[in-house]
């Protein structure tokens, strides 16, 4: 593994990074030093190695001729003898007390230009490379690195904005030299600054001269960051401008001055009169840029006629700037007799002066308020339609730009939605009818489809929309409403619409590919018509009520929620006709027996024959049976997976009579040939985020199969990422989303890079109709949700884990069988113990300390869980009865993802216990909190967690709900979902099962710990703790 | 003095009206002596004060001499019409405050038989340390160049040179307009909290180990959205004409010039696939 990280000299970016702590540098002899540091870093990864990872990332720089070898000095946590590894590392994290020494860093030096230009505008943020490149957990970039390349991307903005102004400075050895220095005035610059200076890891502010102490002090992060955009925007500036020759001795100052703002030479050389008299008029010319002028600024308002006139009224106000709501009409204004004036809790000073001075310096941007200046207390003037459209054009932006407050009709702001456009008309072609004989093309179904010309949401007939364009006026109400009309636009729409054929019969995926197909230069599409089940399709969500609610199918074993009957009807629908559905809701909103139902549903109702494929991780195969052996134990489910499955022709019969075939992700590859054997009805992929990238060998295997529908299933809302959304989509509805490279092209560079509102709201309109989500928080779902969720997590073992358990049990259990009494006792409950240990992770039975990944079937289904949770920005207790697999549950989960993890034992004071519940308590704190179960004792205020985990069971439900209750207490508004882990097969269902049973058991005598086992005779014991067959996963 | 080279002094209207009153004094040929000594920057430093102006200028000898300029006040009476004619449009008070002297001003001061600008020869008097004998000589009409420009730069300094500096002024036309409008309570002055704004000044106490390394990047989402400005170099159309240059039209268009390419390349990098 190693961790790149980059760090900011002042001068220039130094590139350097970790490798694995070899175990030489972990057993050094003798005494540690008193003050470690100063010296070379000890598992620094060499400059080459650094240097070729570069080039295999970014392979349009030459970095053997850009990169310079250097070395740097920076304060890093320090061991007793060595810098500590930083979380990324498998040694990293424990997250205990550190110093901080300086480290000599050998690495990379690279100028400002290469690291902007090579390695900020080449980010990725989907590492696709692939697999096994060094995407795949051999590279990870330091938080500092992206903390940079955010900077980068800062600056990037700031240069693309024009936010800059030519300057002054005193140079280093004396004199002066011209910059080129960054304009701050825009608040939302402002905004990114203030959270870029919030968000900076403090390893970014470590870079120092030399260790001249060993404990080093960091530099703020508010310098640094500054520093770095004056010298970034300087540099990058004068690059970019490139070289000039020089002027000659003799011309003037200001002369010297332009030629020192590009290439290398920055000084400015000339008489100090003349340099004096360049810095006081520089300082003139900008002052208006300096001023900062107090709470409030002049704020010119335009409404428009109220009644049908064309009158419209620019009138002049006070705005107090933190608050833009906060207006004082330029008449109350007039009235203020004093200099300072106190008015909604601000202080004015001389209002009367500054509302004069502002309106005569809007004067030089806009000169025709001068009509609104002739009397001496002014309020505002009228405006024709003409100049009312003018000003919002172009005033209105130079008027913000410059530091006035403008305030327009609301409409102005939403005009790009009433633009003249077109609108596509589809009409579903009239099909047979009956009931189940309603084509299932899907996508294939033939529409009849139309454009219509159209202003906004409403469409107009071509005559109308003809004399609107002759008008020739830019405002004008249509239907009440001010739209934006340009004449030569709209000529362009008519002409577009007169080159297409006119109606026409296509499939629906050609139709609605041709809201994608319209070039760039086309009219804007604003919406798609429809009717019947068409229109209810293309409604998506909204138009639930278009298709028909079902009855819950009678082989369902329990009741389905409300919004639960509408989800699987809803995939019913999508499903009769040909659509591949994503179902996206929160977790814990039962997905699961969604499918289920939907299912049984086509079985029972539709007389369906022949099996479906569900294809899910290895770690929730056990909980898939478990859940359909509680609701739908009809249906006749085989799983495929273990190195004993069936293969070829067997495999064939037996899918072909069953009705559920249950495979993993990890297959799916292997036996693409034997599972492409079978006549699929439908394929379910759950947790559909394994084949968010497209090209790897899982996701192209889930395409090659063929079935009648398909349906995918995911937690989390995929909208937001979008290459992932098209690997799904492309799955569920292969070619709608265009090849990759169109889709990446049209729709993910300009909303992810650029923030196009357009393109996503297009996006949206496309993928609507096959995605359903509802989260938590929905209004319709939270009165169907109990506050306090329960679900068992059914989990497998490893082979490790299996391997452990079956030996432990045979060992100890022919010991039980020739003892007795009090050793009889004594073993009993320490062969529950272990075995417990063992279902959570071998390495908390055998004490060895080793790496933990892949050898707990919990602790995998854990991480996915979190995974989950932690992207909905959601916070999670977990409740374990060891402390130390509460601790190493902690170190884990730190490296897993790379942020803190809270643990609380019983070893902690009440200071710093206090001190970790406000952390956990507080929005920006820790997500994650692992409890000992035993000291999860009251006075523990946790309401934040809305995710409760029991990784390991007590057994005893009043333990069990007290720790629960940490998060969820009576009467809070917030649902709670709580978690319960158990090994499937294992003593663990058993034990649960039989608990279950027995309800009164549970308080009477589990209630005094786990006496009760030891009653049970020897075969009984076996019984309860042998290992079943299905407990193992195995590949 | 820092010059400005400019084709002719005093590009605004009103310094310009500066010149041509002094010129129409009859003293042409004189005032042309004056105005290479200003350009050269001759005229080291200049003070007005109601009715005098002050200045050294540096001549042929090591040193400098002492000008002194006498320009008559306006009486009272006269300052109370000039004052009701500026408080009667908020155009005039709103360009001045915004550093113009405005169009039709001398119009309404024509109306009330008062000028901002010397009519007569007896209204200025000017005296000069120097040897030299004309009247005025190179000395004084080196800085009645710089005050042309000085009167470019503020015209609140013309109005001062006649009596009143820009705090009365201003502080006359507010009484005169709120006197005719609506009397208000006087609201109390209160001592309001002081809103610090902290430049993020975060300290770093109390940081975990891991913190050390990810800061709030894993739990803060920081979008950057790198776009083309929607007017283009705003910045210098704000700031209009630099206060300098011989050439300065050569300087706007190479700024401008500058602007354009560092947007061009710019926005190349940043839409980069």
């Amino acid at each position: 593994m190693i961790v790149l990280h980059v760090a900011w000299t002042g001068k220039s970016f130094f590139i350097w990074a970790e490798q694995e702590p070899g175990l030489c540098t972990q057993r050094k002899r003798g005494r540690p030093p008193k003050n470690p540091g100063g010296l070379p870093h000890s598992f620094q990864a060499p400059v080459k190695k650094i240097s070729s990872l570069l080039s295999l990332l970014y392979p349009d720089v030459n970095w053997g001729k850009v990169a310079k070898e250097d070395k740097q000095w920076i304060l890093l946590p320090t061991g007793k003898r060595a810098p500590l590894p930083s979380p990324g590392l498998s040694a990293g994290s424990e997250n205990g007390e550190y110093k901080l020494a300086g480290w000599e860093i050998t690495g990379l030096s690279v100028p400002i230009p290469a690291f902007i230009e090579g390695i900020v505008a080449c980010n990725h943020d989907d590492q696709y490379g692939d697999e096994g490149d060094g995407g795949d957990g051999h590279l990870i970039f330091g938080d500092d690195w992206n903390f940079w390349v955010l900077c980068g991307q800062f600056m990037l903005r700031m240069l693309c904005r024009q936010k800059f102004i030519p300057s002054l400075a005193p140079g280093e050895e004396g004199g002066v030299v011209a910059v080129w220095q960054p304009v701050f005035e825009d608040p939302e610059d402002r905004g990114i600054l203030k959270r870029l200076i919030s968000a900076m890891p403090p390893v970014c502010c470590g870079v120092i001269k030399e260790p001249e102490r060993h404990d080093g002090e960091l530099a703020m992060p508010y310098d640094v960051i500054m520093d770095y955009l004056r010298v970034t925007t300087d540099e990058l500036i004068r690059t970019w401008l490139g070289d000039f020759s020089q002027p000659d001795q003799n011309a003037p100052v200001e002369r010297k001055w332009l030629y020192a703002l590009r290439g290398k030479e920055r000084s400015v050389i000339a008489p100090k009169r003349q340099i004096e008299g360049l810095v006081k008029g520089l300082k003139e010319w900008t002052a208006i840029l300096r001023e900062n002028r107090g709470g409030f600024r002049t704020c010119l308002r335009l409404e428009e006629p109220r009644d049908g006139s064309e009158n419209w009224y620019l009138s002049f106000h006070l705005q107090a700037t933190d608050d833009p709501s906060l207006l004082v009409s330029a008449r109350d204004v007039w009235q203020m007799n004093g200099k300072v004036v106190t008015l909604l809790n601000r202080q004015f000073e001389h209002p009367q002066e500054r509302l004069l001075e502002d309106l005569g310096k809007i004067l030089k941007i806009y000169p025709p308020i001068e009509r609104g200046l002739m009397e001496p207390r002014p309020e505002g003037m009228f405006l024709t339609t003409e100049e009312a459209y003018f000003f919002l054009k172009e005033i209105s932006v130079l008027l913000q730009d410059s530091g006035f407050g403008v305030l327009v009709p609301s409409w102005w702001r939403e005009r790009k939605k009433r633009m003249p456009g077109v609108r596509l008309r589809l009409c579903p072609v009239q099909e047979h009818s009956g009931a189940d004989s309603v084509g299932r093309l899907g996508l294939d179904s033939i529409v009849e489809f139309d454009w219509k010309l159209s202003i906004g949401q409403e469409t107009i007939d071509y005559e109308e929309f003809k004399q609107l364009a002759a008008l020739k006026k830019p405002l004008v109400r249509i239907r009440g409403q001010w739209v934006e009309l340009n004449p030569r636009d709209m000529e362009a729409v008519m002409r577009w619409l007169n080159k297409q054929k006119g109606a026409k019969r296509v499939s629906l995926k050609e139709a609605l590919g041709m809201v994608m197909a319209v070039e760039d230069d086309g009219p804007d599409i604003m919406g798609i018509d429809s009717e019947g089940w068409l229109h209810t399709f293309l409604q998506g969500l909204a138009g639930s009520e278009g298709y028909t609610i079902l009855d819950t199918p009678s082989g369902f074993c329990g009741k389905l929620r409300p919004y639960q009957v509408r989800g699987f009807s809803w995939l019913a629908f999508l499903r009769a006709r040909g659509f591949g559905a994503c179902l996206a809701d929160d977790m814990g909103l039962g997905k699961t027996v969604q499918v289920i139902a939907m299912l049984l549903y086509e079985r029972e109702c539709l007389g369906v024959k022949g099996p479906t494929l569900l294809i899910c991780p290895t770690s929730v195969v056990g909980n898939w049976m478990r859940e359909i052996a509680r609701f739908a134990p009809g249906l006749k489910t085989f799983t495929h997976h273990g190195t004993d499955r069936a293969t070829g022709n067997e495999f064939v019969e037996k899918a072909t009579c069953h009705d559920l075939v249950i495979s993993t992700y990890n297959l799916v590859h292997r036996d693409l040939d034997v599972l492409a054997m079978v006549k699929w009805k439908g394929i379910v992929l759950d947790e559909a985020q394994n084949i968010k990238n497209p090209s790897t060998k899982q996701a192209q295997s889930v395409r090659k199969l063929k079935s009648e529908y398909r349906i995918a299933l995911t937690g989390t809302p995929i909208e937001n990422r979008l290459m992932e959304l098209w690997s799904i989509m492309e799955f569920l509805n292969p070619g709608y989303l265009g090849s990759r490279e169109s889709f990446r092209r049209k729709f993910v560079i300009p909303i992810e890079k650029h923030g196009d509102e357009r393109s996503a709201w297009q996006l949206k309109q496309l993928i609507k109709p096959f995605i359903l989500r509802r989260v938590k928080t929905d209004p319709a779902i939270i009165q169907d949700l109990p506050l306090k969720q329960e679900n068992k997590v059914y989990c497998t073992l490893t082979r490790e884990q299996a391997t452990l358990y079956q030996a432990v049990l045979e060992d100890t259990m022919n010991r039980i069988s020739t003892s007795s009494g009090i050793e009889r006792r004594g073993l009993i409950l320490s062969l529950l113990t272990k075995l417990k240990q063992i279902c959570d992770h071998p390495a908390l039975f055998l004490g060895d300390g080793s790496l933990l990944s892949n050898r707990s079937g919990k602790l995998m289904r854990l991480v996915e869980m979190l995974d989950e949770i932690l992207s909905e920005g959601d916070k999670a207790l977990i409740f374990t009865q060891y402390a130390k697999m509460g601790r190493m549950l902690q170190a884990y989960l730190q490296r897993a993802f790379q942020r803190e993890v809270l643990f609380f034992h019983g070893g902690i004071r009440k200071e710093e216990r206090d001190r970790m519940i406000e952390r956990f308590q507080t929005q920006e704190g820790p997500d994650i909190f692992v409890l000992s179960l035993k000291a999860g004792g009251v006075g523990l205020n946790l309401t934040r967690a809305n995710h409760v985990f029991h990784f390991d069971r007590w057994w005893n439900p009043a333990v069990e709900n007290q720790a629960t209750d940490r998060a969820f207490r009576i009467g809070q508004q917030k649902n709670v979902q709580v978690h319960k882990y158990i090994c499937i097969g294992t003593l663990e269902e058993k034990i649960d099962t039989l608990i279950e049973k027995k309800r009164d058991l549970a308080d009477k005598v589990v209630g005094t710990g786990e006496a009760w086992l030891t009653e049970l005779s020897d075969d009984e014991l076996r019984t309860l703790f042998a290992l079943e067959s299905e407990a193992v996963r195995n590949e | 003095m820092a010059l400005r080279g400019r084709k002719s002094f005093g590009s605004n209207w009103w310094a310009k009206q500066w010149l041509e009153a002094l010129e129409s004094l009859g003293w042409d040929g004189r005032l042309t002596r004056g105005r290479s000594y200003a350009r050269n920057g001759n005229v080291l430093d200049l003070e007005i004060s109601p009715g005098k102006v002050e200045a050294h200028v540096q001549g042929s000898r090591k040193i400098p001499y002492k000008v002194e300029i006498s320009m008559k006040t306006l009486s009272q009476h006269e300052w109370e019409q000039v004052l009701d004619a500026l408080a009667s449009k908020a155009i005039f008070s709103a360009k001045l405050l915004a550093g113009e002297m405005p169009d039709n001003i001398e119009e309404a001061f024509s109306l009330l038989e008062v000028s901002l600008f010397p009519r007569y020869a007896a209204d200025l008097s000017a005296r000069c340390t120097c040897p030299d004998w004309a009247n005025p000589c190179k000395h004084i009409a080196a800085v009645y160049y710089i005050l042309a420009q000085e009167f470019d730069r503020d015209p609140f300094l013309l109005f001062k040179l006649r009596g009143m500096n820009r705090e009365q002024i201003m502080e006359a036309i507010c009484n005169r307009r709120t006197s005719a409008a609506r009397p208000i309570t006087e609201k109390k002055y209160e001592e309001l909290p002081q809103v610090v704004e902290s430049e993020g000044s975060s300290q770093h106490d109390g940081v975990s180990l891991i913190n050390y390394w990810t800061g709030k990047m894993k739990s803060m989402d920081i979008k950057i959205v790198v776009e083309p400005p929607l007017v283009e170099q705003s910045i210098l159309k704000r700031l209009g004409d630099p206060p300098f240059f011989a050439g300065k039209m050569d300087m706007i268009r190479q700024l401008e010039q500058d602007y354009k390419r560092v947007l061009l390349k710019a926005i190349t990098v940043g839409y980069k696939d």
